[in-house]
């Protein structure tokens, strides 16, 4: 009798633990869709994720503000004689702008493919230390499907991984899986743009062709040419090169434009029509 | 009864865990409140229920997170269950033994995690950086410790006293 009971609850171990490998196993790589039970509940958290960011915001908020007062005057008087230059620079750029598009027409260049952009609020981050995920607002019922790209106006956030309803997971540009054409700014070479696997928060770029220049200083944007990312966003700055071992490549150290400690709103681009 | 009491709490961890939590980093890493949270009841209870605490919290965990869903449920089970049979003869009503479990235990959390990875086949970069959020991790984990040990002896009392009460109630 003792033994029978032994033996089932042997048998019911066993099966427990393949059940937990083959499910461990199965959701390592990356999913098509959540099941509906992961869904329901990434959507019933949502709201409270939302509510609790947003009263964290405000408190994080009126403490600086309290901090900053007399630093932010000072800071004022700078930033409006700054605005005073731009606003003269930008006369000019438009100057150009519009030239630029009287010689584009002139020599039949398609202009750039406008995107449709959908704003989304963060309202989470992933709950582990160990992959960099944000969670937005937006989800499947939005239009976000995982793949598109996900941006601010300084620069490039990352891609959707996984949508539920309501919701999406964002794999930041700065995770070792994650990776983006870019473009040397100044030279127009074409690198690829990784997350970097041994320091968090900073980005790789390799070149694309072998006689890629890059020195630090240099700007790396969007190539645009996997049509995920709108072209010539800002990615980041080179802040140091290292040559490979026989010396016929490199690696260029980019840190990322977007602070992503602080991402309060992003934009999802949705796939052209 | 006692499945919903501990159910809420472990939500209340979760979403603080993935909100307020992120704002503040220290040495780069965010503290694991579900797994603060699995330890310090593990402390109170004994490892059997630490155990089942465990599981439980980490699979919630690992459904909000989407990745190697059971590895969390079965790395806290294991935390779990070590803290509660380790420090249930000790002494618990000062800060030191609940301070060192949670700092111990969430290392070794993180560390497990790290290993069920790596053994699924995610890659792992073994460095400083990691080391340091590991360090960070269960610093961080251990100071809130601190500030919520006592309010969590008094939550468990309660959730302990009202199951019995709907127990008796029928």
């Amino acid at each position: 009798m003792f033994q029978q009971i032994l033996r089932w609850k042997v048998i019911l171990i066993v099966i427990v633990v393949l059940a937990i490998v083959g499910t461990i196993h199965y959701t390592s790589l990356p999913r098509e869709r959540l099941t509906f039970v992961e869904e329901l509940w990434r959507d019933a958290l949502s709201p409270l994720q939302r509510a609790v960011t947003r009263v964290s915001r405000f408190l994080s908020r009126q403490i600086t503000a309290l901090r900053d007062i007399r630093y932010l005057r000072q800071r004022n008087e700078e930033l409006e004689a700054l605005v005073f230059e731009l606003q003269q620079q930008v006369y000019f750029l438009k100057e150009y702008e519009r030239e630029n598009e009287w010689l584009r027409e002139a020599l039949d260049f398609k202009s750039d493919v406008a995107h449709e952009l959908l704003a989304s609020e963060v309202i989470g981050r992933c709950p582990t230390n160990w992959i960099s995920t944000i969670t937005i607002n937006k989800g499947r019922s939005h239009g976000v499907e995982p793949g598109m790209a996900v941006v601010t106006n300084g620069g490039i956030v990352g891609t959707i991984l996984e949508t539920s309803r309501l919701t999406s997971t964002v794999l930041l540009s700065t995770d070792p899986r994650s990776a983006a054409g870019g473009l040397v700014q100044s030279t127009g070479d074409l690198v690829l743009v990784e997350g970097d696997p041994d320091s968090s928060g900073m980005l790789v770029a390799t070149p694309l062709s072998r006689d890629a220049e890059v020195v630090p200083g240099d700007v790396i944007v969007t190539s645009g040419l996997s049509r995920l990312f709108p072209k010539k966003l800002p990615i980041g700055e080179v802040i140091e090169v290292e040559s490979s071992s026989y010396g016929l490549s490199f690696t260029a150290h980019v840190r990322p434009f977007v602070d992503f400690t602080r991402l309060e709103y992003v934009f999802v681009v949705l796939r052209e029509e | 009864m006692k499945i919903l009491f501990y159910g809420l709490i472990f939500t209340v961890a979760l979403v603080l865990q993935s909100t307020v939590f992120a704002v503040f980093p220290i040495l780069g890493a965010y503290p694991e409140l579900v797994l603060m949270v699995v330890i310090i009841f593990s402390i109170i209870n004994g490892g059997a229920k630490g155990a089942k605490l465990g599981f439980a919290g980490g699979l919630l965990q690992d459904m909000l997170f989407g990745r190697l869903i059971g590895l969390n449920a079965v790395v806290m089970m294991i935390v779990g269950f070590g803290a509660g049979v380790l420090a249930q003869r000790l002494y618990k009503e000062n800060y030191v033994i609940p301070f060192l479990s949670v700092l111990l235990g969430t290392w070794v959390g993180q560390f497990l995690y790290l290993l069920g990875m790596m053994l699924f086949g995610l890659a792992v970069p073994w460095d400083i950086t990691v080391l340091s959020v590991i360090f960070g991790s269960g610093l961080y984990n251990g100071l809130i410790t601190l500030l919520v040990y006592k309010p969590f002896v008094y939550l468990n009392s309660r959730i302990i006293y009202w199951d019995e009460l709907v127990k008796r109630a029928g």
